[in-house]
C-alpha cells in the first residue's frame, strides 16, 4: 500500500459520479454493518444468508467501482471492515450530498452543521432489541452537549422485503423522539427505509430532502431547548 | 486462525457457562473469546499480543472478530456438552471464566472497553480499528 487512503480520495471519486443510480447504490451498500451479525440469533439463518450475499455485493458495488488510484491505497477486506461496517462511508456520502444542497456540514465523529449547532447522529439498528441500548447511549453521549440533534435511524432493504410495509413498521421507532426530547432538548428523529433499487420515497435523494426539511425547524431557535 | 480450534474453545466456554448457569449467548461468548485472546491476567490489562490469532476490531458492541463469529455460527449450541481443550489454553480460559463468566454480553462489552480505557460514549471514535492499533 502506498499513501494512506483519506476521505478526500473517496470524495474525489464520488464527486465525479453523475449517475443517480450509481450514487444511490453506493449509499445503499454503505448502510450495512457486518458486525451486527454478532447480534443475530442463530435462528436467523435466512437473514444470515442474505448478509453473506450482501458482502459480495458490497465488494461489487463499492470496492470494484473505486478507481485504481484508491484500490492501490487500500486492502479490500480492511476497507469494508474499517469504512463500510462502521458508517464512515455513509456519513461521508450524506455530508457531501448535504453540502451540495447548500448545508455547510462536516464529518467529525458525527455529521456536524457548525453554523447551526446541529449534530446529525446516524444509527443503523438491525433488531428491535437494540433500541433500548441505542437510546441510552445517545442520551449518555449528548447529555452535556449544547447542540441540537437530528437522529437518523436508517434501515436498508434486505432481500425481497416489501418497502411500503417495512417502512410502516420501522415508524414505531418514532416513539423514542418524545423520550429523547425530554432528555436532550431540541431534536428531531427521522426513520428512513432505503431500497436496493432507486425507488420513490426510499432513496438517497428523498432522504436528503427530508433532512433538509427537518434541519429548518431546528435552526429556528439557536439555543438548547428542553420541555 | 484455525476455525476448528476456535470452535473447540467456544464450545468449551459455552459448556462451562452452561454448567454455571450463566450462558447468555453470542455477544457474551464473543467478549470472553476476546479476553482469552488479549487479556493479560497477571497485569490485569488488555494487550496487543494475541493468543489465538483472531483479529478483533471495535464495533457497535465493542470488540468483535469475524473469525470467531463464523466459528460460533457453525456450532450447534444446544448440543454442546463436555469439551476437552489443550491444558495450557484451558488454564487461561478457566481463569477468564472465573473473572468474567458471570457477566452478560452488554456488561462484558462495557468491561472490555473499560479495560482498553475507551469511555463508552467515545467508542464510535474507534469503530473499525484493530485492537493492535488501540492498545500496546
Amino acid at each position: 500500500m502506498s499513501k494512506k487512503f483519506t476521505s478526500e480520495d473517496f470524495l474525489k471519486f464520488y464527486k465525479k459520479l453523475e449517475d443517480e443510480d450509481k450514487r444511490h447504490k453506493i449509499f445503499y451498500y454503505s448502510l450495512f454493518d457486518g458486525s451486527s451479525w454478532e447480534e443475530l440469533s442463530k435462528k436467523d439463518v435466512s437473514l444470515k444468508k442474505e448478509f453473506r450475499e450482501l458482502e459480495k455485493e458490497i465488494k461489487e458495488h463499492i470496492i470494484d467501482t473505486l478507481p485504481s488510484k484508491i484500490k492501490k491505497k487500500i486492502n479490500k477486506e480492511d476497507f469494508i471492515k474499517r469504512y463500510v461496517y462502521t458508517d464512515w462511508l455513509c456519513k461521508q456520502i450524506l455530508s457531501f450530498e448535504l453540502r451540495k444542497k447548500g448545508i455547510d456540514c462536516r464529518v467529525e465523529e458525527d455529521i456536524i452543521i457548525p453554523t447551526k449547532n446541529i449534530t446529525i447522529e446516524i444509527k443503523r439498528p438491525v433488531s428491535g432489541s437494540q433500541m433500548k441500548k441505542i437510546v441510552e447511549e445517545i442520551v449518555e453521549k449528548f447529555k452535556n452537549s449544547s447542540n441540537k440533534f437530528l437522529i437518523l435511524f436508517i434501515f436498508p432493504q434486505v432481500g425481497n422485503e416489501n418497502p411500503a410495509r417495512l417502512s410502516q413498521l420501522i415508524e414505531i421507532n418514532y416513539i423514542v423522539e418524545d423520550y429523547l426530547k425530554v432528555k436532550l432538548g431540541k431534536l428531531k428523529v427521522i426513520c428512513q427505509y432505503i431500497t436496493k433499487e432507486y425507488k420513490e420515497g426510499y432513496n438517497l435523494d428523498y432522504l436528503l430532502e427530508r433532512l433538509k426539511k427537518d434541519i429548518k425547524p431546528l435552526e429556528e431557535n439557536n439555543f438548547r431547548w428542553k420541555e | 486462525m484455525n476455525k476448528l480450534l476456535n470452535k473447540e474453545i467456544i464450545s468449551y466456554i459455552i459448556s462451562k457457562l452452561k454448567e454455571r448457569g450463566s450462558f447468555y449467548g453470542k455477544v457474551q461468548t464473543m467478549k470472553l473469546m476476546f479476553l482469552v485472546e488479549h487479556f493479560n491476567i497477571e497485569k490485569k490489562r488488555i494487550e496487543k499480543n494475541s493468543l489465538l490469532g483472531n483479529e478483533y476490531r471495535i464495533y457497535y458492541l465493542g470488540p468483535m472478530s469475524f473469525e470467531v463469529s463464523d466459528a460460533y455460527d457453525e456450532l450447534e449450541i444446544d448440543k454442546i456438552k463436555e469439551v476437552k481443550i489443550d491444558e495450557k489454553l484451558k488454564e487461561k480460559v478457566d481463569k477468564i471464566l472465573e473473572l468474567f463468566g458471570n457477566f452478560d454480553g452488554l456488561t462484558l462489552q462495557d468491561k472490555c472497553l473499560e479495560l482498553m480505557r475507551i469511555p463508552l460514549k467515545e467508542k464510535s471514535k474507534y469503530f473499525g480499528c484493530k485492537i493492535s492499533e488501540i492498545v500496546k
